[in-house]
């Protein structure tokens, strides 16, 4: 069982890459489709974009050292905990720009009411002033 | 060598603690949610909180890791990501079905 657990943790960059991309392409597909059909708020989802990609980039430098391509010396593991201190970073900004998503969709639901009575109103009276005697 | 693996751990703590923050705001966006509809249409916040959750465990397992204690468990540091990714697609994908949903009505 060990045995199977270490050979998974040493293959999972690998196929942590390929699952990358799957979820790059399903993203690009909620961003595209959310943006031309529905035409709703895909700014958080901009920033999810973002942070893939800053994850892809740690895991290709993961592999390339599994490989032997670059040593630790080149780039070290600070690198990979900073990458992670901005996916992060990006998380709040998407979490904070939904949060004032929502605040300014309820504020335009709430005043919104008011324009349909105002309206309603000015009917009224125009009709009442075109209304002949 | 030492001082690496130290600076990798603050960095670490730092991105937990920013975690717990994420976490936080989430709660709070889940929480201003009020009717129906809203929390239908946001219900994939509550997806991204778990996704959350891992990220975080993910990055305590790196903080242990980096201060040599239990090193046992320091193979989760690359299957935790693996599970993270694949809640995240299944978050998205379903984004993607609520939007055609919202669409054809």
């Amino acid at each position: 069982m060990s045995e199977f657990i270490d050979s998974l943790s040493l293959i999972a960059p690998i196929y942590n890459v390929a699952l990358t991309l799957l979820a790059y392409f399903v993203l690009a597909t909620l961003i595209v489709y959310r943006k031309r059909k529905t035409k709703s708020y895909v700014q958080p989802w901009k920033y999810l974009f973002a942070a893939l990609t800053i994850f892809l980039i740690e895991e290709v430098i993961t592999i390339m050292k599994f490989f032997n391509i670059i040593s630790d010396q080149t780039i070290p593991r600070t690198f990979n905990a900073s990458f992670e201190l901005i996916i992060i970073i990006l998380f709040i900004m998407m979490v904070i720009s939904q949060l004032i998503e929502v605040e300014r969709l309820r504020s335009k639901k709430i005043s919104n009411p008011d324009k349909k009575i105002k309206k309603k109103k000015n009917k009224q009276f125009s009709y009442k002033l075109s209304r002949p005697r | 060598m030492e001082d690496v693996l130290l600076l990798v751990g603050v960095i670490q703590v730092i991105v937990v603690v920013l975690s717990i923050f994420a976490g936080l705001l989430c709660f709070k966006l889940i929480l201003k949610l009020k009717n129906i509809e809203e929390k239908r249409r946001y219900s994939v916040w509550k997806d991204l909180l778990f996704v959350l959750l891992l990220f975080g465990i993910g990055e305590i397992v790196g903080i242990l890791d980096a201060f040599n204690i239990m090193r046992e468990i320091s193979f989760l540091r690359h299957i935790i990501p693996s599970f993270l990714l694949i809640f995240l697609i299944i978050a998205m994908v379903k984004q993607i079905d609520l939007a055609r949903s919202i669409e054809n009505e």
